[in-house]
């Protein structure tokens, strides 16, 4: 038993090792950093992050380059300045008494500015808009019929005055501004009406036409009935001369 | 063979419209949200710490964590609009307050921005040897202090009437002469760096991220790996 006690001690002896204390680790630097260790370094190349291309599970047609020309359209910005040209035009077609639409050919700049003159000569206004203005304008108006003038180059001529001879008459000196209709007192007419509305004198003069006929038949009835006495009393009044120079 | 000719090479029948558009004149931005502060420009900071008179400026040890590992509280824009961003761990001496303070009064309008710093003055003592002394003989004197960054931190902010671009080149400027790496950032950009972080986390293909290897200790990597590994996965230094 006294031998197992001592075999015991000697086994169970507590060794207390001698430990120094290290800073741990070196210093680091934050601006160059050491490369890493082979083993950390097998650990980032294992685990650098990969992703699928761009154009990964896409068919065809969303590849083709021209697909959203073509399928899509583009979504248009929204422009303030053009808002404000298309409230103006509204405002001259609803003002206007008048309003030509005519083709343009091309023509000279110096023919146009000629153009420009004779037509504010005669008080009209020469205006030229896009497609997309004019519908900005007049979209969801009684003018919204207007909009198939415009497929080519345009001009529209506004006048406050119902004057369709004027406007024909310099319409005829430049012939590459093709007259193809025209709004007149807000009734949409084609080129041959507007014609023949240049022919008919207008409202006022065929009103006083009117009444100078209507008139003439009561002053006819009233000079009929009175012409009897009236020769009657020339007559007379002729005797009474005649008798005073006697 | 003339007429073939122009048979082939003859204009398409398609009508050509010409666009000539309009000019779009995008309104201005509104800015009627913006208060400019009394002092626009940066205050001056002071070279040596304010200490009681009392107290013996005390010496410190390297402390290098103070500019290990991201930015946890600083590291977004306080007026949401311009500023300098530290993409790495470093420090700043008074130096470079100076040259942010003076180049940022001289090329800001002082009229419509305004800026402030987002860091501490320079507090952190560090110490150095007089030249030509042998070892020994104890700490050296207190030379400079510095100030700490972490990578991610707002160090100025410029605000007011103004856009990214009119502030862009001198906060380059600036972000290039600072002893790390840093980059001139709006709001916007902030927003979109942390959206592709986000995304890139998510659509990563890497079955095997340092996150996943180094959290279930693969290859008994946490043998080795050193504590800030543990907790920014090989992110930072």
């Amino acid at each position: 038993m006294a031998l197992f006690i001592r075999n015991a001690k000697a086994t169970c002896e507590t060794v207390t090792p001698l430990i120094q204390f290290k800073r741990f680790r070196g210093k680091i630097n934050i601006q160059r950093p050491r490369p890493p260790h082979f083993e950390k370094a097998k650990y980032l190349a294992l685990t650098k992050p990969w992703y699928l291309p761009k154009n990964f599970g896409k068919t065809n047609v969303e590849l083709c380059s021209k697909s959203e020309t073509l399928l899509y359209k583009k979504q248009e910005e929204r422009n303030i300045f053009q808002e404000i040209i298309a409230q103006e035009l509204n405002r001259w077609f609803t003002t206007s008494k008048l309003i030509a639409f005519c083709h343009y050919n091309s023509m000279s700049k110096e023919q146009e500015f000629d153009a420009y003159l004779q037509f504010k000569n005669a008080k009209m206004h020469f205006k030229q808009y896009g497609k997309k203005t004019l519908e900005l304008a007049v979209k969801g108006t009684p003018y919204e019929t207007v909009l198939d003038f415009y497929i080519s180059r345009n001009l529209t001529i506004f006048s406050p005055e119902p004057e369709i001879k004027k406007l024909l008459r310099v319409l005829k000196k430049f012939p590459q501004l093709v007259l193809m209709a025209g709004i007149y007192e807000n009734r949409l007419l084609s080129k041959d009406e507007l014609l023949h509305y240049s022919t008919i004198p207008n409202l006022q003069m065929a009103q006083a036409g009117l009444v100078q006929t209507l008139n003439s038949a009561s002053v006819q009835l009233v000079s009929n009935l009175n012409s009897h006495q009236t020769t009657l009393v020339s007559h007379l009044e002729q005797r009474v001369k005649q008798l005073g120079e006697e | 063979m003339n007429t073939t000719k122009l048979l082939t090479f003859r204009a398409p029948a398609v009508s050509l419209v010409q666009i000539c558009g309009f000019k779009n004149f995008k309104a201005p931005p509104n800015y009627d949200h913006i208060q400019l502060p009394e002092r626009p420009k940066l205050r001056f900071i002071d070279k040596l710490p304010n200490l009681p008179p009392s107290i013996r400026p005390p010496k410190m040890q390297k402390r290098l964590r103070y500019m290990r590992g991201p930015e946890d509280v600083h590291n977004f824009l306080m007026h949401q609009q311009f500023g300098i961003i530290a993409l790495g761990g470093g420090r700043l001496k008074w130096g470079h307050f100076e040259m942010m303070r003076l180049t940022i009064g001289r090329k800001m309008d002082t009229s419509r921005m305004f800026a402030s710093w987002r860091i501490d003055s320079p507090w952190q003592p560090v110490t150095k040897r007089g030249q030509g002394q042998r070892l020994g003989g104890g700490k050296g004197a207190i030379d400079h202090y510095v100030t700490p960054i972490k990578a991610g931190r707002v160090i100025v902010e410029i605000g007011g009437k103004c856009e990214f671009k009119e502030v862009e080149e001198f906060l380059t400027d600036i972000a290039n002469k600072l002893p790390f790496k840093a980059m001139a950032v709006s709001q916007k950009m902030m927003e979109k760096m942390r959206e592709d972080e986000k995304w890139r986390e998510e659509n990563n293909q890497n079955p095997y991220t340092m996150k996943y290897l180094i959290q279930n200790n693969m290859g008994g990597c946490q043998r080795w790996v050193s504590p800030w590994d543990l907790k920014y996965f090989c992110k930072y230094v």
